[in-house]
């Protein structure tokens, strides 16, 4: 029997809003990569279960699209544990108690994992429909080499 | 998906506007405009521009039986509410009716869709605009307790809408005729221990919120809600109203119109001949108070509720009453429920029309639908409950922005979300953002 998975990656988004599926996107490129240690999931992004998810594992790493005033196919890299999100900087779309609202809400009730970071692709186009612009799609092997460095950091420190 | 906010403010010559490029808390994407001229409102316009939706268009040549999965989609929050009115009018058009045990699940289906979406709404949502929280993340700071009760709450109701929906959003388990399958005795009794828990848990939150600053504001408004002779409503009832409307689902059209308006993309609902009216909780419970169970009947009592209430403010607590309601009946269906011998029974499809009314967490949720003799959709209608809502929600923002036309933008606009909150809005169902825009023409 393998060992219970110590770190949980979500791909977050809808993959028939445009770019805003690129989270779930990197996740089934990572799932495929079946990496020791590492439970793989898609996600809605919806705020309330989001937060229990994170408060099940000691390291989350979230796979999402951002939406900010930086250039397409950028790739963010943020830093939760310190509480980053706050709302000035940052906000979900999804029933208004998404993304942000749960690692924020986290952190407040002392739910946020020792390690829960967010690699996140900047995204334009959110019409309806399947697809991403070149800019996004030239991003996802450069996100996933970093993705996957992260969790063999975590990986090796939780040996 | 990440997305930042923006907040602006921008003076003009004479006159002062305050834009919020969104309204927080609301889904959907929409925006409130609002002129003041002279100290008095002269205009209020809730706008809904996202492009319109088609769901209407693209269920036309689809087979009868894509008409619960394909709906469900309309809506994140309540996708139950779209199944269960879209089998209900597939089933009055073939003229079946489903009854017993796969009545009663589709009931307890609903109760778990009930008590997620109120949780949602009454604890993360719509409270922090009581108690001065910009949302429920800074409130948890200071109410811990009962952010944690409400999640958990919330969990349940999720969870129950797994169990018997076969997936937390957008289930898969409802079908015309009943379910494609159904769950064990001993599963649902499982689960009776989570709504053990949960029906003091919504009892405590309910009066929690009875203890809020609830402003005082009072509009006569036409109520009007599904009332059924032995049970609070979900499923079946007649359309009635505080004002005498009392008709079969099938006359609807009759009774209501939708009219178009050049602000939004959202279709208006009034009473044909008449004006706007209410739906939802408040509606709800106004009239069929009596109809609640016990221990919601008795929360009800203790927080001292009274129908008719007028006030939508207190939506908040008419939420938490009926999620007392909902975890009760939850309980309530367990311990009665016995296995069914097929867990649907069989559809043969014949041309004809057919209706189909039932009680969404926002209000009653309209469809219509003509089917040929093979069960294909030939044309299709759907009224969601924020659009029968919004021109209620403009009304109450004229009135209501006028009684407090002295506060600063930064608060008027506080105390105008707060009163869109009132009716939990869900814009995306209804054609997505709200963005409020105060204008003054007299320069204070």
């Amino acid at each position: 029997m393998n060992a219970p998975e110590k770190i949980l990656v979500l791909g977050i988004g809808n993959e028939l809003r445009g770019e805003d599926g690129i989270g779930i996107y990197l996740a089934r490129k990572l799932k495929a990569l079946s990496i020791p240690g590492v439970r793989v999931e898609e996600h809605s992004g919806e705020g309330t279960s989001l937060l229990e998810r994170l408060s099940q594992y000691n390291a989350v790493l979230l796979l999402d699209c951002v939406y900010a005033d930086r250039p397409l196919g950028e790739i963010v890299e943020i830093d939760l544990t310190n509480g980053f999100l706050s709302r000035e900087q940052v906000y979900s779309s999804s029933h208004q108690f998404g993304v942000s609202e749960a690692v924020r809400l986290a952190g407040v009730l002392g739910k946020l994992p020792e390690r829960c970071r967010l690699v996140g692709i900047v995204g334009r186009h959110f019409g309806y429909g399947r697809g991403f612009a070149p800019e996004v799609l030239q991003a996802v092997p450069k996100a996933i080499a970093r993705v996957q460095q992260i969790l063999q950091e975590w990986n090796s420190s939780t040996h | 998906m990440l997305n930042r906010i923006e907040r602006k403010v921008r003076p003009m010559k004479g006159s002062k506007i305050l834009k919020v490029n969104y309204l927080a808390r609301v889904e959907g994407e929409g925006s409130l405009y609002l002129r003041i001229k002279n100290g008095q409102v002269v205009d209020a316009k809730l706008k809904i521009f996202e492009p319109p939706r088609f769901f209407e268009a693209f269920l036309r040549g689809r087979r009868y039986s894509e008409a619960p999965d394909i709906t469900a989609r309309i809506c994140g929050i309540c996708p139950i509410a779209y199944q269960m009115s879209s089998v209900h009018a597939m089933e009055d058009a073939f003229g079946v009716k489903v009854g017993g045990q796969l009545r009663a699940l589709r009931r307890l289906l609903y109760c778990g869709e009930w008590i997620e979406s109120h949780v949602l709404h009454v604890a993360m949502l719509h409270a922090p605009d009581f108690l001065g929280y910009d949302d429920a993340i800074r409130m948890a700071q200071d109410y811990p307790d009962q952010v944690q009760m409400a999640l958990r709450l919330k969990k349940i109701g999720n969870e129950l809408v797994t169990l018997l929906g076969g997936r937390e959003i957008h289930p898969i388990n409802v079908k015309v005729g009943g379910f494609y399958k159904t769950p064990s005795k001993a599963q649902l009794m499982e689960f009776r221990k989570s709504l053990e828990w949960g029906l003091q848990a919504a009892s405590d939150l309910t009066k929690w919120v009875a203890t809020l600053d609830i402003p005082k504001f009072e509009q006569d408004y036409e109520f009007v809600a599904l009332s059924h002779p032995e049970e609070y409503p979900l499923n079946e009832g007649r359309l009635v109203s505080n004002k005498g409307l009392d008709i079969d689902i099938s006359q609807y059209d009759e009774y209501f119109e939708e009219e178009h308006v050049e602000h939004s993309n959202a279709l208006h609902s009034v009473l044909r001949g008449q004006d706007s009216y209410h739906v939802g909780p408040l509606a709800r419970i106004n009239l069929n108070f009596e109809k609640l169970t016990p221990q919601a009947l008795k929360v009800a009592r203790e927080v001292q509720f009274k129908p008719v209430c007028r006030n939508p403010f207190m939506s908040i607590v008419a939420r938490g009453i009926e999620t007392v309601f909902a975890v009760e009946e939850a309980i309530r269906i367990i311990d009665q429920y016995e296995e069914p011998e097929r867990p649907a029974i069989e559809i043969k499809p014949k041309a004809g029309v057919g209706y189909g009314c039932t009680e969404a967490p926002r209000g009653i949720l309209y469809h219509r639908y003509r089917v040929d003799d093979k069960g294909i959709i030939q044309s299709a209608k759907i009224v969601p409950p924020t659009a029968q809502n919004q021109k209620t929600i403009e009304k109450d923002l004229w009135h209501f922005a006028s009684e407090y036309i002295q506060l600063d933008e930064k608060e008027l606009t506080w105390k105008c979300e707060q009163a869109i909150r009132n009716y939990d809005p869900c814009i995306s169902c209804a054609t997505h953002f709200l963005r409020v825009h105060i204008e003054r023409e007299d320069g204070q």
